[in-house]
């Protein structure tokens, strides 16, 4: 996916269409860049991303928009499940492991980031780790694999994703709207940290 | 965190009911203003607050963060997959507090477009007083007895100010 830069004069009629909601944030027009990206399982729907310059270190919003509505992106998955009623959601076998990537980078856990893992080579921050952790994600990968079930008209993809530390065996079930589901999941490898991933913070600091 | 609870929370995170309920903004807020009227370094903010009629919105946002596009305007956001702790949104609510301030005392964030020098040295510059009034506020709040269990020296490690809290003690 590659982001692409909006014109002052499109940019301008996003951020004149977000001020319209008294509850949005605000976004100034001489401060703000928007830039958008191609979704290719909506037809109508972009994934657009505001960053606003005039504090250090910026400040960025994600919405997904069809010229009309904006929905913010807020780390969970009910905006994408929203949208994905909405739009509707077209999925196939060569997109459906691009929604995976998409949903995965905008749906958070408690413990930080979901990577599905396709190529263990292209990880983000491997080289954070020692050579020996190196060596244990790349034997213990397993590479992707995407069944379409033809009378539900479901997506079985299996593969490995990183998780809290943890590299998961994982089935992933992705209904034709859109719903993701695990079906399988099985512990491969503990004790894999990325640098910021952990998320600690609880409003009443319990956990 | 054990085995089964992190392959259990892979299905909770998928569900599209299962967020966390986010907290009250008014409190949150109400206790931001509350602990910071409370050290002689962060009152002068909660004063400006109330004297300029700034607005304190929390919004949900993807990760931890706070803004101050405009001075009558902050923004503090919180996820709603893990409403972050009092003494984070403390912090958060200080530093757009101090970037409002700034602005209002005409130091403002360089246009892009100013020539590259100018630009770095004006940004760090505008950086190091924000970060400096930070970590006094959060080193005199520290101190204080009836705050100990919030911590607020670790937490500006955690926020990444560990450089910053670090060498603002060292020089006390």
């Amino acid at each position: 996916m590659v982001w692409k830069r909006l014109e002052k004069k499109d940019a301008h009629t996003v951020l004149d269409k977000l001020s319209s909601d008294e509850h949005a944030v605000v976004f100034s027009k001489d401060f703000t860049e928007v830039a958008y990206e191609e979704l290719s399982f909506y037809s109508n729907f972009k994934l657009y991303r505001l960053i606003n310059y005039a504090t250090m270190p910026s400040f960025s919003m994600e919405y997904i928009g069809d010229d009309n509505v904006f929905i913010p992106l807020d780390g969970t998955a009910n905006p994408i499940y929203a949208i994905n009623a909405e739009a509707p959601i077209k999925l196939t076998n060569d997109n459906v492991v691009e929604y995976l990537d998409f949903f995965f980078s905008n749906v958070k856990g408690s413990d930080g980031d979901i990577y599905l893992i396709e190529d263990p080579k292209k990880m983000p921050a491997l080289d954070s780790l020692d050579i020996n952790q190196q060596k244990n994600i790349t034997d213990n990968h397993i590479p992707l694999t995407i069944l379409n079930d033809e009378a539900s008209n479901d997506f079985i993809v299996s593969g490995t994703v990183y998780y809290g530390g943890c590299l998961i065996s994982a089935t992933i079930q992705v209904t034709s709207d859109g719903l993701i589901n695990f079906k399988d999941r099985e512990m491969l490898l503990r004790g894999i940290p990325f640098p910021n991933n952990e998320v600690n913070y609880y409003w009443m600091g319990e956990r | 965190m054990s085995e089964d609870k992190i392959l259990n929370e892979l299905n909770n995170i998928l569900g599209n009911k299962t967020e966390t309920p986010m907290p009250d903004s008014t409190a949150m807020i109400a206790k931001g203003v509350e602990i910071l009227s409370q050290s002689p370094f962060s009152f002068p903010l909660i004063e400006l607050m109330e004297k300029e009629n700034i607005n304190v919105h929390v919004v949900a946002t993807m990760r931890e963060s706070s803004y101050a596009p405009e001075s009558k305007d902050i923004y503090i956001g919180i996820t709603k997959f893990n409403p972050t702790h009092p003494t984070r949104f403390i912090l958060l609510m200080a530093d757009a507090l101090l970037e409002a301030k700034l602005e209002l005392d005409g130091i403002k964030q360089p246009a892009l477009t100013e020539q590259k020098d100018k630009y770095i040295s004006e940004t760090a510059d505008k950086k190091a007083k924000k970060i400096a009034h930070l970590c006094s506020i959060a080193f005199d709040l520290d101190q204080k007895e009836h705050f100990s269990a919030y911590h607020f020296i670790d937490e500006m490690h955690k926020m990444g100010h560990n450089e910053a809290i670090d060498v603002f003690i060292a020089n006390l």
